[in-house]
């Protein structure tokens, strides 16, 4: 029960980067960030934080990738309209 | 491979900071929104990503303190990237390396330190995610959980950053982050007095080994060519792909002549080594353009376009040759 919790926030939060069109290249850091933004859901969980304060923690740390990640997505198009 | 090898390799380690291109560029909303979940989420007064660069501390992002660096040598991080585990000091006054401190004994009085070495995926420790006091404390297990995976944050963000970075064809540097390489090595030259060279080279008659071939085949030969280039350069030097069969090498600290001898050598490499492509071997061939920094050379434009004059005359001169590097040229690259 206590970890379905962590996993339905991270989701939340992931979903505006799912919604995004990713090129292959960067998928796998995608999933990477996902599992690390579990665990830090968890650890959050287990140091005594409860759901209310935990989904702004992972929402704000998602946000944070995300905006490197459309910069990113910019740059890797600009690299392939050059080639 | 990941092993405590890394740990002692000082140059390695400068080399895997440098790739990520991240010194002294301006404060970024992402790393301000993660040290600053740092520091509210374990209730500290400063949180910092730290990069431990040859002779400093620089702060890509730092929370609760106005700094931008430190000396290497009073930084804790510093010896939180000699370890693979976290580094934790509940009171520093009490710890012999740190007492005396002058971050400890003068402002801002640090008591208490909470960092988490940036290991990167080739098991280098670039620099640490911390959490300091300026009381004594302790951090239990769950809040270096914590702070750990704040750290793996940093390092995806860093990570997506060099990816961008990357040609996902060759590995090479893409055009852009080559150039804003270049720009920081230029200044960095210039500053210093020091040499630094440009290589640019371009594939001979590629299209027709498109044409002919077909496209995985050219693909074969970039990502082969490349490959062997990477294999002779040394970390310091950025090897980007600049145009669609287009290369360019900047070498740190080496002369035009030095540049010429290099340029030579993978000439002949080239083409003596055919390319294998299905079962058939190509052989290949790169012209060559070379230009070492002088003092009539005003920026990276002018850099890349005295160099590439060259290369043009290497292709007027029959291909598969370098031009420019030599002693006599230097004088005209501009």
């Amino acid at each position: 029960m206590s970890e379905s919790y962590p996993e339905d926030i991270v989701t939340c939060a992931m979903q505006p980067i799912i919604d995004l069109d990713i090129p292959l290249v960067l998928r796998s850091s995608i999933e990477r960030h996902g599992r690390d933004l579990m665990e830090l859901a968890v650890g959050l969980l287990n140091a005594g934080m409860d759901e209310q304060h935990i989904r702004p923690v992972i929402k704000q740390a998602c946000s944070s990738y995300r905006d490197e990640l459309i910069s990113a997505i910019l740059g890797l198009r600009e690299h392939h309209e050059k080639q | 491979m990941k092993n405590n090898k890394q740990l002692d390799d000082e140059e390695g380690r400068l080399a895997a900071l440098r790739r990520y291109d991240v010194l002294d560029t301006a404060p970024e909303e992402p790393f301000e929104k993660l040290t600053e979940l740092v520091r509210s989420v374990l209730g500290v007064p400063i949180a910092a990503v730290s990069l431990i660069d040859a002779e400093r501390q620089w702060f890509k992002s730092i929370a609760g303190l106005v700094a931008c660096e430190t000396s290497r040598e009073i930084s804790f991080c510093t010896h939180t990237i000699k370890q693979r585990q976290p580094m934790v000091i509940s009171d520093a006054t009490l710890d012999m390396r740190f007492a005396k401190n002058p971050l400890v004994a003068g402002d801002p009085r640090i008591r208490s330190y909470l960092g988490i070495p940036l290991e990167t995926p080739d098991g280098y420790n670039i620099g640490a995610l911390c959490a300091i006091d300026f009381k004594p404390r302790s951090f239990s297990d769950n809040e270096i959980n914590i702070l750990s995976s704040f750290a793996k944050l940093v390092l995806n963000e860093l990570e997506l950053r060099q990816i961008a970075m990357s040609d996902a064809l060759t590995g090479t540097m893409t055009r852009r982050a080559w150039i804003d390489c270049a720009v920081k090595e230029f200044a960095r030259s210039r500053r210093y007095g020091s040499d630094a060279s440009i290589i640019i080279f371009d594939i001979d008659h590629f299209k027709a080994v498109n044409d002919v071939h077909g496209h995985p085949a050219g693909d074969a030969v970039l990502k082969t060519l490349a490959q062997r280039c990477i294999g002779v350069l040394r970390d310091s030097d950025m090897f980007g792909r600049i145009g669609g069969e287009e290369f360019a090498v900047l070498l740190p600290a080496t002369n035009a002549q030095g540049a010429r001898d290099l340029a030579e050598r993978l000439r002949k490499r080239f083409a003596d080594e055919p390319v294998d492509v299905h079962v058939q071997a190509l052989h290949v061939t790169a012209s060559f353009g070379i230009c070492g920094l002088n003092g009539s050379i005003d920026g990276v434009a002018a850099w890349l376009a005295a160099a590439d004059k060259h290369l043009y005359a290497a292709k007027q001169n029959g291909r598969n040759c370098c031009e420019g590097g030599e002693k006599q040229i230097i004088g005209i690259c501009a």
